[in-house]
């Protein structure tokens, strides 16, 4: 899933993730699947791309979520 | 004399366990049980350790590209694959040891696929030590797949090793071989610092999100992020990239615009799949 501003969006914001602001993204119509009885864990990475370099600058991470049955 | 023989023995039974003796040969006529030569325990015989194929990958077989790696000095899923190579009687044990990693208590699930076994993990905290008990039988050929959250603490290579063998002896753990043995090393990458956490609406930020079997439009998965890289390290343009496991679903209707908000506003995402 690849999430980028919207030229509304970035009309105000032209960096959408700057240095040291809380950024939020609201994501809804996802589903995480479990069953009755287990826990899932579901492992999500994310890479942040840098936009203005010349080449690719990238950075990574890793985070996981769980979820519990119901 | 002078004559040579060649005796070969074959179809012997694996004995299941790590043990060793010696052979004799006698020489006798065919009709008497009197040896006319002997050769008392002079040659050595011995079991050796099977070697156990062991893999490390990502939960869900995920490839090794991009963000979709090992990180290191962080939290870390992993997924470790160890191909049993000769069955397994019920009553063997799983040691795991650690070497520059450790794993994080009660986050180990083992795949056995026995559905009428419930493994048993007996967690040595500060050891880095796993044990994995009550498998009940495993046939040849099987992959045990565990997975675990484990923390990578080396800018090198990090190892597991991998011994089976009965509960007693895995428990002693004094022996000078197992009946299976193997190891893997990987290493880890740097993860950069720009990952905040997640908040669903059902239970906060608490790293859960709300388990479902259907979509849900009242259920909001917040990904957090703070950039603390560096005042230049983002840009006008800058971008993300999620990426999900293949079991998180979404819904056909999914509407970028709306289901996708920076700061909560509307018409401010452009998501591509």
């Amino acid at each position: 899933m690849t999430i980028k501003a919207t030229g509304t969006w970035a009309a105000s914001n032209p960096n959408a993730f700057p240095y040291r602001s809380t950024i939020n993204i609201y994501l809804r119509n996802l589903l995480f699947p479990t069953t009755t009885t287990t826990k899932v864990i579901y492992p999500i990475y994310a890479t942040l791309y840098k936009a203005d370099a010349v080449g690719t600058v990238v950075y990574r991470r890793a985070h996981f979520v769980s979820a519990n049955p119901r | 004399m002078g004559r040579r023989f060649i005796v070969q023995i074959d179809q012997i039974s694996n004995p299941f366990q790590i043990t060793a003796s010696n052979i004799s040969i006698y020489s006798l006529n065919y009709n008497t049980m009197i040896p006319l030569e002997a050769f008392e325990g002079l040659y050595p015989i011995a079991t050796a350790s099977y070697p156990l194929t062991m893999t490390l990958g990502l939960p869900f077989n995920a490839p090794f590209q991009d963000a979709m790696q090992f990180y290191r000095y962080t939290e870390c899923y992993v997924q470790l694959s160890i191909v049993i190579p000769y069955s397994l009687p019920e009553g063997y044990t799983i040691r795991l040891v650690f070497t520059s990693a450790t794993y994080y208590v009660g986050t180990v699930y083992a795949n056995i696929h026995k559905l009428a076994y419930t493994p048993v993990y007996d967690y040595s905290l500060g050891t880095s030590i796993l044990l994995i008990s009550g498998t009940g039988p495993i046939v040849v050929g099987t992959t045990v797949t565990v997975t675990m959250m484990i923390y990578i603490n080396t800018n090198s290579n990090f190892r597991i090793t991998g011994y089976i063998d009965t509960a007693a002896v895995i428990s002693a753990f004094s022996s000078p071989a197992y009946l299976y043995e193997g190891l893997v090393e990987s290493s880890g990458v740097a993860f950069d610092n720009f990952f905040s956490s997640f908040r669903d609406n059902i239970f906060g930020a608490g790293w859960r999100v709300q388990s479902a079997t259907d979509f849900d439009a009242s259920q909001v998965f917040q990904v957090i992020i703070y950039q603390d890289i560096g005042n230049t390290a983002t840009s006008s343009g800058s971008y993300l990239k999620l990426y999900f496991p293949p079991n998180v679903q979404r819904s056909p209707s999914f509407n970028s615009s709306d289901d996708c908000r920076f700061q909560n506003n509307l018409n401010s995402c452009n998501v591509v799949f």
